[in-house]
């Protein structure tokens, strides 16, 4: 279970102000009241042009017409999984669609829901109860984001081991496995690739 | 061959978000809990018609499909927990739980429910569940405080006898989650 913690988001700075009035957000929920809530937290942020949904083919329709900056996922949907929206939008949502920032919020928290959205391509995953402020470090953070995007026969998605990058940067450790201090200097200089290479191709040997 | 293509897309959004003329973070977060204030009312009546519908869609014989009754559970978890409707929160977080764990012993990453689910007891659990939600939200069939609070801890103790008491997360799902310092 995710728990916010002092320090997440702090790469805020004071005074620092965000622009979301153009930000073409999609939102797909199961319908009211869960995407009365999320219309209302975007207007709040300032955001115009929110396209609502409660069905994929209505998204995809939508998707299909219109340049998207950010996706909001359910991906509990009456009758239907969210996230085949989706594995659409990243295969075949087009460009720019298919690269934006995908998040998802759901009040399931088991590790095979979240594990699922993840391999579907979601950049992040929100529980609920969407707490405005938590939405909005989210969404900043996603925006912000340098990782890097892979489109593979079996994922296509932002890249899922992001993990091994550590807290994104200005954000405290956040587990007690996290390292704490600097790393120390590296005792000899790095490797050439050339050095890499010697290192993992095959080499017959004589006997 | 396989071929993997691994490149680093720019987002619009972060262009977008830098523009001049946007507000602080703070202020964007306090107009979203205005907004969410004005419709706390309508959301709140709306539970009945959830809580209803969630009455409607489970069927004791079982054929109602797991994922149906979790979309319901957690869409009236959201908004009651968002609105601070505790009570009917944690219930309603404890049956998320029930069915959420039926999920992982299906897919065998979780504990082993103690019974299968067509098992009575497991039905029996979660027509508890529907049940103390209507109690809940009608406080002439909920009783008082003391008696609502009997009520979510005796939901509790139904679903930690499931998945056992180191799995049962409704008071975890329930805690107040901290707003980055930040925002504050």
């Amino acid at each position: 279970m995710r728990r916010l913690v002092d320090g997440d988001a702090k790469f805020e700075t004071a005074g620092e102000t965000f622009n979301f009035e153009t930000a073409n957000v999609l939102l797909l929920e199961q319908g009211a009241p869960g995407l009365d809530i999320l219309v209302q937290i975007f207007a709040g942020f300032g955001t115009r042009n929110c396209y609502k949904s409660v069905t994929v083919e209505a998204a995809e329709g939508l998707a299909r017409r219109c340049p998207l900056d950010l996706v909001v996922v359910d991906p509990a949907l009456h009758g239907e999984d969210g996230l085949a929206f989706v594995r659409w939008l990243r295969r075949s949502g087009g460009e720019p669609n298919r690269t934006i920032p995908v998040i998802a919020v759901s009040a399931n928290g088991a590790r095979s829901a979240v594990s699922a959205a993840r391999d579907a391509g979601v950049s992040h995953y929100l529980l609920k109860p969407i707490v405005p402020a938590v939405l909005f470090s989210r969404v900043v953070r996603v925006a912000r984001e340098t990782r890097a995007f892979v489109v593979a026969q079996s994922y296509v998605g932002p890249d899922r081991r992001f993990k091994s990058e550590g807290p994104p940067l200005g954000c405290g450790p956040r587990r007690a496995s996290d390292l704490r201090g600097p790393a120390a200097k590296a005792p000899a200089p790095n490797l050439s690739q050339g050095e890499i290479d010697m290192m993992l191709k095959p080499q017959r040997a004589n006997l | 061959m396989r071929r993997v293509s691994i490149f680093h897309p720019e987002h619009r959004l972060k262009a977008l978000l830098a523009r001049p003329g946007g507000i602080t973070a703070a202020h964007a977060v306090a107009r979203a809990h205005e907004r969410l204030e004005a419709i706390s009312v309508r959301c709140l009546a709306g539970l009945d018609d959830k809580i209803d519908a969630l009455a409607e869609t489970f069927a004791p014989a079982g054929s109602t499909p797991r994922h149906v009754l979790s979309a319901e559970a957690s869409e009236i978890f959201a908004v009651a927990a968002l609105f601070a409707a505790t009570d009917i929160a944690r219930a309603a977080a404890s049956l998320c739980d029930l069915l959420m764990f039926a999920d992982e012993a299906d897919a065998g990453a979780g504990p082993a429910l103690s019974a299968a689910t067509a098992n009575p007891l497991y039905l029996g659990a979660v027509a508890v569940h529907i049940d103390a939600l209507r109690r809940l939200r009608r406080p002439e069939r909920g009783g008082d405080e003391t008696g609502r609070e009997q009520i979510v801890a005796g939901l509790v103790e139904v679903v930690r006898k499931f998945v056992g008491p180191e799995h049962a997360r409704a008071e975890e799902l329930c805690a107040p989650r901290a707003a980055p310092a930040w925002v504050l």
